[in-house]
């Protein structure tokens, strides 16, 4: 395969890749899928499938399906950042990534992404079901298409992103019934909502490299902060209610419905303190909050069906 | 160049579009049997337009003006243009649509064959295709356009566009094929609808990777970066349409009847399917119009020397 020079310099970069062993290749591929991020996926989508399963769970259906998951969003993830190699490289948080840092090469990673998400929804279409497999189609097109170019043009990227970030737990759901009801529009209205204050807190503490990336995030566009705060506590507010309805509709009992009070005021707590002073310190508390909070409901969520 | 005739081939363009969604209503309202005469309904030219012979009528109706419309156009292209090429369109235009009147009424008279409503329901977009050409060709941009010398790249963006136009097409065809495959009463065929999920999943590869070269190789070019974005965000929409029209059409055996919001989901996903085909178009002949046919041979030159950009 020929070398791609692209806009790195071709000998620093051989150079480099000259030097990495076996093992640290196959780390760069791991890193290139966003493994937190992507457990994180796995961990929402497996509460959708038990959810929406009705007579016990079938655990084979649902490894099999968070199987085809894990793929899609890793898939997803490397092919994100083979998009954005440019950008990642002018951040401080991200220029140490595999693609900007010359650690792999551009068509490394493409071949990589494409693989792994063509493999993902072939699965998902022929051994999980047709639905999962149409709604692994709206995160590709709605993260790659929609999200990733809006993200230097407008900072209701965020906005936009939420949705295919949302749809995760309807996959799940999906996946375990063939269908979507309304508990599983309810598992993508908790995880939209959430998305807000979790990522305006990584936008604030970042904004610096976002701004020189020439991200648009709200921290970014307008640098006194007081509409991020505000919308970090709005979000954060309206998920509380939101997150109740589990119970009210009967998928989860009382014990998740008490545990989803404490949980969201507590989240509310961090979204507040981070919202009125705006430090960094604070910002990342409540990113720590945010993602303690998400497993933690989902998993109670399960336990108390 | 005439203004006049370009105005006058986006008009067809666009009432085109409006022949593909009055068709759709057609399918999805289940009306297609609403008379089983024709060229006449129910023996009259203009029948009651009462149940479902309003969608039937109603199409037909669309279509006959689309038809005199395109007799204008094809005379208009005589008249006015001088380049032959585009006057053979223009005459092949009234062929499809003439073509496509037949298959229409031979789809009733045959009571309502897989395969030709199949055919009929791609035909539509093989004209719609040659009406949103004419109105490229005959534009003041196309005909004022430059090339552009410098490209770079392993793979032409020539083929990517192709590929990406023939990707779409092939699903348009699986779409047709599962939409006329069963009614509202019935479940869809499985393996056709596997078939156009995977379909749709080339489609996102195949236009994705088009519209991102575009985007990354000529940024600044709007000429190629407006329809290459048009594109690719309609396919955003289209994909949510489609998931939309399958989670509606799979409650829809237990509806007494065709209803909404199955019916106009199902009948936008088919219009916004025609969209992206339009858009593709349009980017895959500006494409050809601006980037030199020998763009593979450059890049193997530069591929020996090894400044390739993916």
């Amino acid at each position: 395969m020929e070398e791609f020079a692209l806009d790195l310099p071709g000998q620093a970069v051989d150079v480099e890749r000259a030097r990495l062993s076996w093992r640290e290749r196959i780390s760069a591929y791991l890193e290139l899928t966003k493994p937190r991020i992507t457990f994180l996926i796995v961990l929402t989508s497996a509460a959708g499938f038990g959810l929406a399963s009705r007579s016990g769970i079938d655990y084979l259906g649902l490894v099999s399906s968070l199987f085809g998951i894990a793929l899609l969003s890793s898939g997803i993830a490397t092919l994100n950042q083979y998009a954005e190699r440019d950008l990642d490289g002018l951040m401080r948080r991200t220029a140490s990534r595999p693609l900007p840092s010359g650690k792999l090469l551009p068509w490394e990673a493409l071949a990589f992404g494409v693989s792994l998400t063509v493999l993902a929804e072939l699965y998902l279409l022929v051994l999980v079901n047709p639905l999962s497999a149409l709604l692994g189609l709206t995160v590709i097109a709605g993260y790659l298409f929609a999200y990733t170019p809006l993200k230097t043009r407008s900072s209701l990227s965020t906005v936009v992103g939420a949705f295919p970030g949302a749809v995760p737990p309807l996959i799940g759901w999906a996946a375990a019934r063939g269908t979507i009801d309304v508990g599983g529009w309810v598992l993508f209205a908790i995880l939209f909502l959430w998305q807000f204050p979790h990522f305006l807190a990584i936008a604030w503490m970042y904004r610096e490299d976002y701004t020189r990336a020439g991200i648009l995030m709200l921290p970014v566009v307008e640098p006194d902060g007081r509409v991020t705060a505000q919308q970090i506590v709005v979000y954060t507010l309206m998920l509380l209610p939101v997150s109740l309805l589990p119970t009210v509709l009967g998928m989860s009992g009382r014990v998740y419905f008490i545990g989803a009070i404490v949980l969201g005021l507590l989240f509310l707590y961090a979204s507040v303190r981070a919202a009125l002073s705006l430090s960094r310190q604070r910002a990342k508390k409540l990113l720590l909050a945010s993602v303690l909070y998400l497993p933690l409901l989902f998993i109670l969520m399960v336990a108390n069906k | 160049m005439s203004k006049g005739l370009n105005r006058y081939a986006i008009l067809v363009a666009c009432a085109t579009f409006f022949l593909i969604i009055a068709g759709a209503l057609v399918t999805s309202n289940d009306a297609g049997l609403a008379t089983s005469d024709w060229p006449l309904s129910n023996g009259q030219v203009f029948p009651k337009m009462v149940g479902n012979l309003f969608w039937e009528h109603g199409h037909r109706m669309v279509a006959t003006t689309i038809g005199v419309l395109t007799i204008g156009l094809m005379f208009f292209v005589l008249f006015k243009e001088s380049r032959s090429w585009v006057r053979k369109l223009g005459v092949c235009a009234l062929v499809l649509v003439i073509a496509q009147g037949l298959l229409g009424g031979l789809t009733v008279k045959l009571m309502l064959p897989l395969a030709v409503s199949a055919a009929h329901a791609t035909l539509a977009q093989l004209f719609f295709c040659t009406t949103i050409s004419l109105a490229v060709f005959t534009s003041k941009s196309w005909i004022e356009a430059k090339p552009i010398q410098e490209e770079k790249g392993s793979l032409p963006l020539r083929y990517l566009c192709t590929v990406a136009l023939v990707t779409i097409l092939l699903q348009l065809v699986i779409g047709a094929t599962l939409r006329h495959s069963a009614t509202w009463d019935k479940h869809l065929p499985v393996e056709l609808v596997l078939a156009h999920i995977g379909g749709a999943l080339a489609v996102v590869m195949a236009l994705g990777a088009t519209s991102f070269t575009v985007l990354r190789r000529h940024r600044g070019e709007k000429y190629l970066t407006r329809p290459a974005m048009l594109a690719s965000s309609l396919l955003v929409v289209q994909l949510f349409l489609g998931l939309a029209a399958y989670l509606t059409r799979l409650a829809s055996p237990n509806d007494p009847q065709p209803l909404n919001p199955m019916i106009s989901i199902t009948v936008a996903h088919v219009a916004c399917g025609a969209l992206v085909f339009a858009t593709t178009i349009v980017l895959t002949l500006r494409v050809f119009r601006v980037l030199p046919a020998n763009e593979l041979a450059v890049n193997l030159t530069a591929r020996r020397h090894g400044a390739i950009e993916i």
